[in-house]
């Protein structure tokens, strides 16, 4: 049993003439993608919490994780880094596309 | 917890999950919209008139597409899609993965009727294993375990998040709005039985089901996964429908056998040679006095030079490489080449029925078929589907 692929096959396109724009355009929308994640759960728990009557922001300074808590923590960050890093590994294996019908006649590629 | 579709192969989301997968639909629904306007603005307002200015009129999408290459708007509406189309199949992977062993052992839901016959010694066409379709890893046939049906589950998640609301509660927009067009434009046309092409996981294969209950709805695909989880989709919806892994371009089928012959979004993923041997056999298997219908991009001839340009948008960066050879195509005859008569085509742009609802939909069938600037696109203005066909005399 294999896990679903992440990157498809075949080079991306670069649409930038600066090498590693385009790449980094893409780590940072995917950062952004994350931390709108993580902003949506911060505001999810404070909604919950005040209900209940709590205000935890001292709590949170004053909070020491434990080894397990710290652990999760950290597989947590290696999660993050990985999504937002995903473009920047080799690319898969790009294989041609035989057509008969190249678009090439009003496709240049990019 | 939260589940990804109301059917029964709907997988839980976390919280996380959901607001990863809002994010991306968001960011979709912006480049298509807000960027893409900036985009045009630039084109008409500053690369038209400066190269007008030279004497040069950009009409061909090609030209076009070279005018604006080089240009900044360009560069960063290109970019921001493309990672957006990698994020939409990154965001719903993990929990496809997540749910693996759930979905591949789902206990099948009460027999409704549905079948699923699959052909493991089936020759795969290169067009669906050659490249990751649209930049889906995996494309529409890779399995990850023996009998696996997750690309299915990737498939389901990744259109749901890919439409952002476009394609209707369901995600059945494009399929009710055909089925039902024919029913209501044609009142006199009862079809018992009807066959979907290149289905997928049956999305728009069900609704004919809805509109015509008396009739027996048959659908078919190359890709293994997709129909395992099609079939598995339909019966815990209660809908039967016969699934089968066939080639288009091959129909096991009977002359004569079917009143209606359909796809959705299907042709322009062929090569050409492929798109002629299915409309033969799709004219090979229809009884006199059926009908083909075809819901598909709009041809270039009918289009404005910069929404070809922008839609072949696709074709050029998009991992969709017969599309621009499709729709340069004459539709009408490539209907003809195939059998069908010249005075039997038929042509139309259709509202979204689940969106417009029945009897909006009804009063848009007696205007005319307007094509303009969101036909075939996925706006939340107020898109129309494209869709041609023709009776078999
Ligand atoms: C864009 S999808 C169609 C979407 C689907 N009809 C819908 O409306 O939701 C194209 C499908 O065509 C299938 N396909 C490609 N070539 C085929 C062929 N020669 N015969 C049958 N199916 C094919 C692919 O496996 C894929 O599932």
């Amino acid at each position: 049993m294999r896990q679903i692929p992440r990157k498809r096959r075949g080079q991306r396109h670069r649409f930038f003439d600066a090498d590693g724009v385009d790449e980094l355009l893409s780590c940072v929308l995917r950062l952004t993608a994350e931390i709108s994640a993580v902003k949506e759960r911060l505001y999810l728990a404070e909604r919950v919490l005040a209900k209940q009557g709590l205000d935890i922001s001292d709590a949170i300074e004053s909070y020491e994780p434990d080894d397990g808590e710290q652990a999760e923590l950290a597989a947590s960050r290696e999660r993050l880094i990985q999504t937002v890093l995903a473009q920047l590994g080799n690319a898969g294996d790009a294989s041609p596309i035989p057509d008969e019908n190249p678009p090439g006649s009003d496709a240049t590629g990019g | 917890m939260h589940r990804s579709h109301e059917h029964g192969m709907g997988i839980p989301l976390t919280q996380e999950d959901r607001a990863r997968r809002a994010f991306v639909s968001s960011l979709r629904s912006h480049v298509l919209q807000q960027m893409s306007a900036g985009l045009r603005d630039h084109f008409e307002g500053a690369v038209a008139p400066e190269h007008a200015k030279r004497g040069d009129k950009l009409g061909e999408p090609e030209k076009i597409h070279r005018a604006l290459r080089g240009e900044f708007p360009f560069k960063a509406y290109s970019s921001v899609r493309t990672a957006a189309q990698e994020m939409v199949f990154d965001v719903v992977s993990d929990a496809v993965d997540r749910n693996r062993q759930a979905l591949n052992e789902h206990n099948p839901a009460a027999d409704c009727g549905g079948t699923l016959t699959l052909h493991p010694e089936l020759d795969l066409p290169v067009n669906v294993t050659g490249i990751d379709v649209h930049l889906a890893p995996g494309s529409y046939h890779a399995e990850y375990q023996d009998q696996d049906l997750c690309a299915g589950a990737v498939y389901d998640n990744s259109i749901e998040v890919f439409a952002f609301g476009q394609f209707g509660q369901e995600l059945n927009d494009i399929g009710s709005t055909l089925a039902n067009y024919i029913r209501l434009a044609y009142p006199e046309f009862k079809p018992d039985r009807i066959l979907d092409c290149g289905c997928t996981i049956g999305h728009n294969t069900l609704p004919w089901a809805t509109a015509f209950p008396d009739a027996e709805v048959h659908a078919i695909d190359v890709a293994a996964p997709v129909l395992r989880y099609g079939h598995a989709r339909a019966q815990s919806m209660g809908i039967p429908v016969h699934f089968r892994q066939m080639n288009a371009t091959e129909l096991e089928f009977g002359d004569g056998e079917f009143d209606v012959v359909f796809s959705s979004m299907f042709m322009h993923e062929l090569p050409l040679k492929d798109i002629q041997a299915y409309l033969r056999e799709a004219y090979r298997v229809l009884k006199p006095g059926g009908v083909l219908w075809q819901m598909e991009l709009p041809p270039m001839d009918a289009m404005p030079d910069y929404e070809n340009f922008y839609m072949n948008w696709d074709t050029y960066y998009n991992n969709e490489p017969y599309y621009g050879t499709f729709r340069r195509q004459d539709y009408r005859k490539l209907l003809t080449d195939a059998g069908f008569r010249d005075g039997d085509f038929i042509e139309a742009t259709m509202p979204r029925y689940t969106f417009v609802g029945e009897e909006a939909f009804k009063a848009a069938l007696a205007g005319d078929n307007t094509f303009d600037t969101l036909t075939g696109r996925m706006d939340p203005k107020g898109t129309r589907w494209y869709g041609f066909g023709a009776w078999k005399a």
